[in-house]
């Protein structure tokens, strides 16, 4: 074994690592081999950064580029590699996978959720490099569930303190969308661009709303419609409608964040470290973070650092905080874990539709946000959907148990099928949460198990979208229609509050008990709101930088 | 269940088997300690992937979405890139 790292006095590091396995215990006791003397201290760098960001998706890049420009010294780890889009992403969906969190994660209770594609990114530029680009809005009423239903917890703030983030974004990324917004507060700022053509499902979905009277509109997509300048970019080319969004966009059109906030970040003097993956967090006496150890290709580093942000997603983030036993005082640290409801609907046409143009998800209505009829507290929105064939084809098998002759039969409908799903509000619930499991990973660290399970209000809501998707698609004129019931997105396990008491973060994104621990994700939403998480994430990450920038100065003067 | 090896079984044997091992109704000892249907799910899903990867699984369902190169400007109902095959057959599931 080698020699045990040498902890410096006053630093905690609960952290112990131990070979599971029972045939590598053996082998490693019967064998004579003795492992090359390891240095026993990780080399101290002697620089200390301002600020240390662990992760590059849409929670720690657009504070990164913040930091940078207000000329601190920033650094950012990232987990994964540095991809150059334009070279290595193929149009092949299995090849892709690379850019999904592949570590294993346990997923437990009724509805265990999937992890892997749809939930995780890694990579510079995180999730971000595989998401749908879908950027609505939330709504105002979004954080104030518990004001309104009297469930769940209500935001710290109101929609005001997003307005101009969102507002800021809109214009930085380049979204394309329809001007003016049909649903919510009229805005002071328009899209800066038209929104992006309809595919052949939008185009279905636009007609039978129409025939029930439900308004859609084009959606607001991450992705140009035209070529678009970018401060401290350049030029982005316009989309070339790949419909590729999902597996990595190789055009640089959709706003990950690779080519929006990283360089912008890097050109006021930030650095990124790709193939970093933090393992402890350190602390002096007063419980301070003075540091991070992480591997990097093999080797352990350590950076110290004034203040720390943790960006890794609602997995990782409280995972990490978890196995360091940091900021866990209020007890939910891994509670309250959420995932949107996302009943999807698919129907046969006699129309071509060839599903794999075009942005997936073209169309949107809101009309769903407070349904008149709905018997479930908060709302949905309704998504016309284009996919791809093999994500499509696991999901056909795992919902139609079809193989065989019959699959094939049925797959061959390939470019006569459309889809529309939904996205809607998740409430919290006691029995949905992550913990660390007696099973290590590779690197003999506890693998996150997460418990989660669909309760009535997310049931009522999901029979409500699916019976109204089924009008919509019988009315567009479909034959053989079915759902697939799933959830998406991972939210919550490190929620943002008034008091210490019930919330790990306070309402600027600082941890309630470490004075220098940030926390920006999907983890700190305390609701999950109506729409796709990505745009909130970012405008958070805008405005707890902006926080944490005031703070700074308050103590400068 | 046929007291022979699977694979020397006729194709109906086979997919009778499998049909049994996915309602979860196979007999035999190992499926008295995997749970046959998740088994079966999980299988089945990761095979489905693989195969609609292949080229020639693809061009069956008439997906030409590796075509992207250039780009689509012809995304609506039935309209076509000249580079897009025509289907085989204008009526679905023919």
């Amino acid at each position: 074994m080698p020699d045990e790292e040498v902890i410096e006095e006053g630093v905690l590091n609960p952290l112990k690592q131990e070979v599971q396995d029972p045939l590598l215990k053996q082998i490693m006791q019967e064998s004579t081999f003795e492992p090359e003397p390891q240095p026993a201290e990780i080399p101290l760098p002697t620089d200390e950064v301002d600020c240390l960001v662990i992760g590059t998706g849409a929670g720690g890049a657009p504070l990164l580029a913040r930091l940078a420009m207000a000329g601190l010294k920033v650094v950012a780890l990232e987990a994964g590699p540095w991809h150059d889009p334009k070279t290595d992403f193929a149009t092949d969906e299995k090849a892709q996978e690379f850019l999904f969190w592949n570590d294993e994660r346990l997923s437990a209770g009724k509805d265990p959720v999937a992890f892997g594609k749809n939930n995780s990114g890694t990579g510079v530029g995180g999730s971000t490099l595989h998401y749908t680009a879908y950027t609505p809005r939330a709504h105002p009423d979004d954080l104030h569930l518990n004001r309104d239903f009297g469930v769940g917890v209500d935001w710290p703030f109101g929609y005001e303190e997003l307005e101009s983030y969102y507002e800021e974004l809109e214009h930085f990324l380049g979204i394309s969308g329809p001007t003016p917004y049909p649903w919510g507060p009229t805005r002071r700022r328009g899209y800066p661009l038209a929104p992006l053509p309809l595919n052949g499902a939008a185009q279905l979905m636009e007609r039978a709303c129409q025939q029930l009277g439900i308004q859609t509109s084009p959606a607001a997509n991450a992705a140009l419609s035209a070529r678009y300048y970018q401060e401290g970019v350049g030029w982005r080319e316009a989309c070339t409608n790949r419909g590729f969004c999902q597996a990595g966009c190789s055009t640089g059109a959709k706003a990950s964040m690779d080519v929006t906030f990283l360089p912008l970040a890097v050109a006021h003097g930030a650095e990124i470290r790709p193939n970093c993956f933090v393992t402890e967090i350190e602390r002096d006496e007063q419980g301070r973070v003075t540091g991070v150890v992480y591997e990097h290709n093999g080797i352990t580093q350590r950076q110290q650092c004034r203040h720390l942000f943790i960006c890794a997603g609602a997995v990782e983030t409280p995972r990490l905080l978890l196995l360091n036993e940091l900021a866990l005082s209020s007890g939910h640290v891994g509670r309250n874990f959420m995932a949107h409801p996302g009943v999807q609907v698919w129907g046969t046409f006699p129309e071509d539709i060839r599903p794999y143009k075009g942005i997936p998800g073209g169309l949107i209505s809101e009309d769903t946000h407070r349904p008149p009829d709905a018997d479930f507290a908060g709302g949905y929105l309704l998504q016309s959907i284009g996919m791809m064939p093999v994500t499509f084809a696991g999901q056909v098998v795992r919902e139609r148990k079809l193989w065989g002759a019959k699959l094939r039969e049925y797959m061959r409908n390939y470019n006569h099928i459309a889809g529309i799903n939904i996205l809607g509000d998740c409430l919290p619930h006691a029995d949905n949460f992550l913990e660390l499991a007696e099973e290590k990973d590779a690197r003999g660290l506890p693998k996150p198990r997460l418990h989660f399970t669909n309760h009535e209000n997310e049931i009522r809501m999901n029979r409500h979208a699916e019976q109204l998707m089924r009008r919509i698609w019988e009315t567009a004129g479909a034959t053989d229609i079915w759902a697939f019931p799933r959830s998406a997105h991972v939210i919550g396990t490190a929620r943002m509050g008034l008091s210490g008491d019930d919330a790990v973060v306070n309402s600027d994104g600082r941890a309630f008990d470490v004075p220098n621990l940030y926390i920006c994700d999907n983890s700190v939403f305390p609701s999950a709101l109506s729409v796709n998480p990505a745009l909130t994430i970012m405008a958070l990450s805008l405005r707890t930088a902006d926080k944490f920038l005031e703070s700074e100065r308050r103590r400068d003067n | 269940m046929f007291q022979q090896e699977f694979r020397v079984l006729t194709s109906d044997e086979q997919a009778s088997v499998l049909q049994l091992v996915q309602e979860g109704k196979a007999p035999g000892e190992a499926w008295e300690t995997v749970p046959a249907e998740r088994f079966f799910e999980e299988m089945l899903a990761e095979l489905t992937e693989l195969y609609y990867a292949h080229p020639l699984a693809q061009e069956e369902i008439g997906y030409v979405g590796m075509a992207d190169a250039t780009g689509w400007t012809r995304l609506g109902l039935n309209e076509l890139e000249p580079r897009e095959p025509e289907a085989i057959s204008s009526q679905p599931g023919l």
